[in-house]
């Protein structure tokens, strides 16, 4: 369990240090959630673990692609083990949970709005920025209901325009009427009436 | 503690460990031991001939040690032990046969020498001894040429004879004494584990003897046609052997029930082996600039590697330090540990 950003910090620092002796290639991820929010100082809220939305791959030029994390990589994941034992961590602290995310396509131009950090030269971990956080909050909210997701969206403080837009991006992940009806009435729910009438 | 410091103290510890047994076997014209366990003399050799090389008058005092008592070392078993070990190792025991087949005249050595020649003239080999921070010794300009031929330079080797035949009415040296009776080989081994054990199937004493499942098991048949090790039905058709504890006691102990006291057993060739691992990765680690993080990870690692072995052993310690033990406090935990086992009793 993470009680706070610098407890994740740790945790990802030792897990940089481990690749360095196993991995041979650099790591390069994208992290969403509570550790994520964490990290960004956006929130303080206890975390079990730290949710990998996919790998960024650099291309000879360094532009980068979105790669799947499902299933993460040998490596990566003997390097989190002994992090996980040696921190008492639960052996999944670091997964690929959200990996689904992918498969519809991420919020535009997200890359530019990542917090970036490294930990040596085997590691470095784009954290999402604000707003796709809104994003990946309001599909969860929507997905699960009432809970930890929803309380994060509401401690995030989104504006109509964030709200919108994120909303709009989630139904790009599930368009069936069930759903919109679901995002409209957790809008509903949290005041932004006015958003859930334009969808 | 930086991991000189560890490296140092499992040193340290290892060595005292190390005289200590070897005192209990007569080495130095010394026979004390207030240990209550069997001693395993084939896998403390070679855990010596390892640990030796950082204390050459340990090392050389085990030389003179096997010129005296070597005939009681059971050179199959010590094959057995052998399998699985490094090349060094192998090269060690290769260098003390050699050594012995020339200076007892020993042909049973032979298939542990080593096979290559002298090289007239060569003395840039590996330096045998290190000092106790790692570095090797000098090369000596006139080397032994027998450890030579094993790719180890040392000066001269020339043992004094002072150490003692091994006493064999110490409860830590009953295994010298059931040899003395049995002979070298599976029936003194077996009935080693059956004084210090309820009693226990061929396998499982195969494996805790270190010894062939088949010739084990042949060799406990034979003994049970004494009558003197009985056999019994444990669980599904498993023949469990076993001996009166009593009346073999009080045979051994020539009537004397409290002269000798009942030994405990101790999985040494599991306990050497994970010994051995984590003086490796202490030595390894001594040599690389880690970080505090890394350099608890691994002795965590080393510890999770030989776990089981500690385990298995036999003996009173508790168990490795686990999850619980946050980086921070894995150091200390392992030195604890570590000297718990070494001085464990």
């Amino acid at each position: 369990m993470f009680r706070d950003q610098k407890q994740v910090e740790t945790a990802l620092s030792a897990l940089g240090e481990q690749l360095e002796g196993i991995a041979r290639e650099p790591f390069e991820l994208l992290a969403c959630g509570g550790s994520a929010l964490q990290v960004l100082g956006l929130i303080q809220r206890a975390t079990k673990d730290v949710d990998i939305v996919a790998y960024v791959r650099r291309d000879e030029r360094g532009d980068p692609t979105f790669m799947k994390a499902d299933p993460l990589n040998p490596e990566l994941l003997l390097a989190a083990r002994k992090v996980a034992r040696d921190f008492n961590l639960p052996d999944n602290w670091l997964n690929a949970g959200p990996a689904s995310a992918l498969d519809f396509g991420l919020p535009e131009g997200l890359l530019g709005r990542v917090v970036t950090r490294q930990f040596g030269t085997k590691l470095i971990v784009h954290f999402l920025g604000r707003y796709d956080q809104i994003c990946f909050k309001v599909y969860a909210a929507t997905d699960q209901g009432p809970g930890k997701h929803l309380d994060d969206l509401l401690l995030l403080k989104p504006t109509a325009d964030e709200i919108e837009q994120a909303a709009r991006w989630s139904m790009s992940h599930d368009s069936s009427e069930g759903y919109r009806q679901s995002l409209r009435d957790l809008l509903e729910y949290i005041g932004f009436g006015d958003v859930a009438q334009r969808l | 503690m930086s991991p000189n410091g560890f490296r140092s103290l499992f040193l340290e510890n290892a060595l005292n460990f190390l005289w200590r047994q070897w005192s209990a076997l007569g080495l130095l014209g010394e026979a004390r031991t207030e240990d209550p366990w069997t001693i395993d003399p084939e896998a403390m050799l070679l855990f010596s001939l390892e640990m030796g090389r950082y204390e050459p008058r340990l090392f050389d005092e085990v030389m003179d040690w096997l010129v005296v008592n070597g005939k009681w070392l059971d050179l199959q078993r010590l094959r057995g032990i052998l399998q699985g070990k490094e090349d060094a190792t192998r090269n060690l025991l290769g260098a003390a046969a050699t050594f012995l087949m020339r200076e007892r005249k020993e042909r049973r050595w032979q298939n542990l020498a080593c096979k290559t020649e002298v090289r007239e003239g060569a003395t840039s080999m590996e330096s045998l001894f290190y000092q106790k921070d790692g570095r090797p010794y000098p090369l000596s300009d006139k080397p032994d040429p027998t450890f030579l031929s094993c790719g180890f330079n040392r000066p001269k080797l020339t043992v004094r004879r002072l150490t003692r035949e091994v006493p064999i009415t110490s409860h830590s040296t009953i295994r010298f004494l059931m040899r003395a009776l049995f002979g070298l080989g599976s029936r003194a081994e077996c009935l080693v584990y059956l004084l210090t054990h309820e009693g226990g199937h061929p396998a499982e004493i195969a494996k805790a003897i270190g010894l062939s499942v088949r010739g084990t098991q042949d060799a406990l048949i034979d003994l049970a046609r004494s009558g003197l090790v009985l056999t019994r039905i444990k669980g599904k058709r498993k023949i469990e052997y076993w001996l009166s504890q009593e009346r073999w006691w009080e045979f051994l102990s020539r009537g004397r029930m409290g002269e000798i006291r009942r030994p405990i057993w101790i999985d040494w060739i599991a306990l050497y082996n994970g010994l051995s691992q984590i003086w490796a990765t202490l030595d390894g680690m001594s040599r690389e600039g880690i970080s505090d993080y890394m350099r608890s990870s691994r002795l965590r690692d080393s510890l999770e590697a030989v776990g089981s072995e500690f385990s298995k052993s036999g003996l009173d310690i508790p168990p490795i330090p686990g999850r619980d033990v946050r980086p921070e406090d894995y150091e200390k935990a392992f030195e604890a540990f570590i000297i718990h086992v070494f001085g464990a009793s």
